[in-house]
């Protein structure tokens, strides 16, 4: 089930979207160098260098990510770069309660896409490894919530490295109760990546398995 | 695979299906001892029994059991605690879930139409135990929101200082899993170049 014919949006109006979204964290970028602002610049980098990684597939590895995906994926990271942008004490984070858990949902059903595509990598490239529908389901939602609590991991991570270095944390932790509805709401983006969202990754799947040559036995 | 001495014992099915069987008891009996006590052990050891008997019951014959060390490396940790054997609880607990999630991967393959290559079931593990470690803390939290009780959560009302050191202790908690499940996969990934494949003793298993 494609998504695209759903919304009727063009591939060209999608390559649209998409540069629109770069020049807008470009801006972001440049106004974080102007006013100093050290997060913003880091979120924008950070949110740049993710919107590349299509282009860089497509030319190191010749992986051709169509530009629904990469619509996808800009969109992600481009809501949660903006969802920091501060206007004095006001940001879509703090103002609007949803956003965090939209953004999260999102950027969950990006790993809940990674999850699947080398979960059935393996089951296209080796004859041992067969993954029914059932089993790939389950997979998507484990791998997804494992990554959730990676996530929280690198932050506590980052967070200390920052303080111990006395600086001020680039990644914000909220809170208890935070922590646990961004864990559920990860949740939320993998079953919908698990439930319409595989078709859409099967042309990336087969790139992967022809990089990787033909089918191999067991190793 | 060159066969060793201690690899040819326990290629034997029977000798195998007595050593698994007593682990399996010894599981039940901890998990029914500490039922009251220790709820949440007990749990992880109960299915750690049930699990350990799927294969029996699937194959319909007692001889059928999983490879003795593959239930042992499950059994130990909760027989640990259940004995009151000193070590880490919290890791040694991470280190069941990884290894129950071995038990899983490896009854999935022989029993259902899934098929993993070793790679593939090594990934399986670390991402169980690390899933794990996020549906139980999310768990305990829900538990604690609605019925008041206290798994994750300090006593109500709770001051600031009281959640940030939950939270704290949460982090680790998670980084620990981390580490633990990585770790076991490696422990796993020698088990398996060394000692065995599960495949070749489960029997009624067509080997590949």
């Amino acid at each position: 089930m494609k998504l695209r014919r759903r919304l009727g949006i063009g591939v060209r109006r999608q390559r649209q979207f998409v540069r629109a979204m770069e020049v807008g964290l470009v801006a972001m970028l440049v106004g974080g160098v102007l006013l100093r602002d050290t997060g913003m610049i880091v979120n924008a980098a950070l949110a740049l260098a993710v919107v590349q990684l299509p282009a860089v597939l497509q030319r190191d590895y010749g992986l051709v990510v169509d530009a629904g995906l990469t619509l996808w994926l800009t969109t992600a990271v481009t809501l949660h770069a903006v969802g920091t942008l501060a206007v004095g004490e006001w940001s879509l984070y703090e103002a609007v309660w949803w956003y965090d858990h939209l953004t999260h949902a999102l950027s969950a059903s990006i790993v809940a896409a990674a999850g699947y595509t080398t979960a059935r990598v393996f089951d296209v490239h080796y004859d041992a490894v067969r993954l029914p529908a059932p089993f790939m389901f389950a997979f998507i939602l484990v791998f997804t919530i494992a990554a959730g609590v990676l996530w929280e991991v690198l932050e506590f991570l980052l967070a200390r490295a920052s303080t111990a270095l006395g600086g001020s944390a680039v990644l914000v932790q909220y809170g208890l109760g935070d922590t646990m509805l961004d864990l559920v709401f990860n949740t939320v983006g993998a079953v919908l990546v698990a439930t319409f969202g595989t078709a859409h990754l099967a042309s990336v799947v087969e790139a992967v398995s022809d990089r990787l040559g033909g089918r191999s036995t067991d190793p | 695979m060159d066969a060793t001495p201690v690899g040819e014992t326990l290629r034997d099915a029977r000798v195998n299906a007595a050593l698994s069987w007593t682990l399996l008891a010894s599981v039940a009996a901890a998990a029914a001892a500490s039922a009251v006590a220790d709820p949440v052990w007990a749990g992880l050891a109960a299915v750690v029994a049930l699990l350990g008997a799927v294969p029996a019951v699937v194959r319909r014959s007692l001889r059928a059991m999983l490879p003795f060390e593959l239930l042992a490396l499950a059994a130990l940790p909760v027989l640990a605690r259940a004995f009151d054997l000193p070590g880490p609880s919290q890791a040694t607990a991470y280190f069941a879930v990884a290894a129950v999630a071995l038990v899983v991967a490896v009854e999935l393959d022989a029993f259902t139409a899934v098929e993993m290559n070793v790679p593939f079931a090594l990934l399986f593990v670390v991402v169980s135990t690390l899933a794990a470690a996020g549906v139980w803390a999310v768990a305990r939290y829900a538990v604690d929101v609605l019925l008041g009780t206290t798994f994750l959560l300090p006593p109500r009302p709770a001051t600031e200082a009281a959640l940030a050191a939950v939270e704290e202790a949460l982090m680790v908690e998670f980084l620990l899993s981390t580490v633990v499940g990585v770790a076991a996969g490696g422990v796993f990934e020698l088990y398996f170049r060394r000692v065995a494949r599960p495949r070749d003793r489960l029997p009624g298993v067509e080997r590949p």
